[in-house]
């Protein structure tokens, strides 16, 4: 019987998958914002870091004077102070919007298990330290609003057993409130987001290449955006608090204060009780449904050179390089099983992976168990001998992530198929082309910027292009490669794109052409 | 998909989004309290009486104290819970026995709750006991009080009752 989680997962996908299809012919592959959801968080973080600094400035830490010194800004400032204002508000907001998704992302993927799970639990203290760094900067405003969550964030508190008297005993009427408790508060609206910050840096430290600036089309849209929202709606203060009167209509903060009606309607136990048990849930969630590890990669001395490729790979920096075992001045590399993902990408960067090697038996300097490089070369092979037809042949290298190549097998079109493309050796092409084992060569897929290895089709592309090691070497398969990143939901453009390129190798010939071709979804 | 409807379709989901922050940052607002209710909250702090009686050393006690720490009594830390019940308009609105806090029982014993109660004028009757040993002795209140809309009342303790 199959967990609960798959399914909810599978629902997940069914819903999420159309959703980031739309946007992908919206704003292409490179700049969905569903891919690119951890790199917006940063994003909006920094923009509610500095208007913070701003705000700082001006800010009266006390009680008197701390709703006017905002006032002040909103009104007197409008066309500076202002907008700095709205924009920390409507950033923090959109923050926690792309935090959220891209939790919900990453489970309904199923990216949080195996050595993903350090990101996947790190980032559970990140949203305590996310809601708590809001929640204080709305109590710095001192308005009606700040009120009412003072009193019931104190209740809150209150009910765990830490503290002889209650907290709420300072905002029992206006004579009880202390510039002193302010000042903390001031104290912890700056300590909170850096804690926050120090825990993202955390977050993102078993990962290679972590990219933490969203693409500049989608960072400039986002910023647009929010600038316009803070000039056609601005964030207001509400009415000024006053303790000794109650508050009766709030305008609630729906991104974060969600949790302060539920401690009216429910109590505060039984709200710590939720918010323990999904912290909790997140944390076990990677436990509750199965998940088969798949091999790790595994280096042989005698063919590694050192070379350091498989390294500066390595998407979840499991390589390290250390002596060689008995090459004198040689660097080897040596794989962390904690963190290797058994993506292949290293196979596919190691030199020795290469068919043109004189070699009775083809054995590479770090390879895959599942799928050694000798193995699929000797798929290649058969896959190549099977092609046939008047048609051009052509061979399709598909990924298990990214769109079905089954489906897509005809006389001509023969699909061999790898955990993730970047374990495909750029040889392995040239090797194609130079025996003339078939007229063309397509690779695809995850989509752009949603490599489930993170880096593979990057990397893949970027040795396609001469941009990374090891690279194309022979005139035709430079020349004729086909590149699609159809992603998983791309089998349509897949059989179309896969329709053109047989055309047009059948209309063209092969050889003359200068052509490669590239292409995604989007188009 | 032509450059115009791109960018056009780019706008419509800028736009979503904005709305989208922009509604859930203050929408749908939340009640609180009615406008014609008034909140009382009820915030005492009080140590109860010491539990037992202090007993005299003997000379030979005495002796064998340290020069500094001689005390002619030995008394127990432990102090009695609290206990402290509110009616409003004789019906029970509050009632809670506070034990004393610290690991040896002797420390404040503390109470705080918050209601909603519509304005009006209403009888309040508080009494609070600070000796367990001792039922009879006990603080009361018994006061009609006039409460306006959306007035905060506080009922506090310090040797006696206190309203604000």
């Amino acid at each position: 019987m199959k967990s609960p989680v798959v399914y909810v997962r599978k629902v997940g996908k069914m819903l999420l998958n159309p959703i980031e299809l739309l946007f992908s012919k919206i704003f292409t592959d490179q700049a969905n914002p569903f891919f690119h959801l951890g790199t917006l968080s940063f994003f909006f973080f920094w923009i509610a870091a500095g208007t913070g600094l701003y705000l700082y400035v001006f800010f009266e830490t006390s009680v008197a004077h701390a709703y006017e010194s905002i006032e002040y800004l909103v009104n007197e400032q409008w066309y500076l102070g202002g907008i700095m204002r709205s924009l920390h508000r409507y950033s923090s907001a959109a923050m926690v919007v792309a935090v959220t998704l891209h939790l919900l992302r990453e489970f309904v993927k199923g990216r949080y298990q195996g050595v993903r799970i350090f990101s996947w639990v790190s980032g559970v203290p990140l949203l305590w330290l996310l809601f708590l760094s809001a929640i204080g900067g709305y109590w710095l405003v001192w308005d009606q609003l700040a009120q009412y969550i003072a009193i019931l964030s104190s209740e809150l508190l209150d009910w765990l057993p830490i503290m002889v008297d209650p907290m709420a005993r300072n905002f029992l009427n206006a004579e009880a409130m202390s510039d002193r408790l302010f000042s903390l508060l001031a104290f912890l609206h700056i300590g909170f987001p850096l804690a926050l910050l120090l825990g993202m840096f955390v977050h993102i430290q078993r990962i290679s290449y972590a990219k933490t600036n969203p693409p500049k089309q989608l960072a400039i849209g986002v910023s647009s955006a929010l600038v316009l929202l803070s000039l056609i709606n601005p964030a207001m203060s509400q009415a000024p608090a006053n303790l000794d009167v109650s508050v009766t209509n709030v305008g609630l903060d729906w991104f974060y204060l969600n949790v302060f009606p539920l401690i009216e309607l429910w109590g505060p136990g039984w709200v710590w009780g939720l918010l323990v048990a999904v912290s909790v849930l997140i944390v076990i969630l990677p436990c509750l449904s199965p998940h088969q590890r798949k091999p790790i990669a595994v280096v042989d001395p005698p063919n590694c050179n050192g070379c350091s490729w498989c390294f500066a790979d390595c998407p979840y920096s499991a390589i390290t390089m250390k002596e060689h075992d008995f090459k004198k001045g040689h660097k080897q590399a040596v794989v962390n099983p904690d963190l290797c993902i058994g993506c292949g990408i290293c196979a596919g960067a190691c030199p020795s992976s290469t068919p043109f090697r004189s070699v009775d038996e083809l054995i590479t300097g770090i390879d895959m168990p599942d799928l050694p490089v000798k193995d699929l070369l000797k798929l290649t092979d058969k896959k190549a001998k099977k092609l046939k037809g008047d048609k051009p042949k052509v061979l399709l290298f598909g990924c298990r992530s990214g769109a079905p190549t089954e489906s897509l097998e005809q006389d001509n079109v023969a699909g061999i198929l790898l955990p993730c493309v970047g374990q495909l050796p750029p040889s392995f092409v040239d090797y194609i082309f130079r025996n003339k084992l078939a007229d063309g060569v397509m690779v695809t897929g995850c989509c752009e910027e949603d490599c489930y290895y993170r880096l593979g089709n990057t990397w893949l592309e970027q040795r396609f292009a001469a941009q990374r090691f090891p690279h194309l070497r022979t005139t035709g398969a430079k020349r004729n490669i086909a590149v699609i990143w159809a992603g998983e939901q791309g089998n349509k453009q897949l059989a179309a794109k896969l329709d053109d390129y047989v055309h047009t190798l059948e209309n063209e010939g092969h050889e003359d052409d200068l052509r490669f071709v590239k292409g995604g979804r989007d188009e | 998909m032509n450059k115009v409807r791109l960018i056009i379709y780019q706008i419509l989901a800028y736009t979503f989004f904005m709305g989208f922050i922009a509604y859930l940052s203050s929408s749908p607002e939340w009640v609180h309290t009615l406008p014609d209710e008034a909140t009382i909250k009820v915030s005492i702090r009080h140590s109860g009486k010491i539990v037992g009686e202090c007993r005299d050393l003997t000379v030979t006690e005495i002796k064998n104290l340290s020069p500094n720490m001689k005390v002619p009594q030995e008394c127990p830390r432990e102090r009695s819970p609290v206990l402290l019940s509110i009616e409003m308009d004789d019906k029970l609105l509050y009632e809670s026995n506070a034990r004393p806090s610290g690991l040896q029982k002797d420390g404040v014993s503390t109470f705080y709750a918050r209601f909603d109660i519509p304005s009006g004028n209403h009888f309040i009757k508080a009494v609070l006991r600070d000796d367990a040993n001792n039922p009879k002795r006990a603080y009361r209140l018994e006061k009609h009080l006039e409460i306006i809309p959306r007035q905060v009342l506080v009922i506090d303790f310090k040797d006696g009752f206190i309203i604000k």
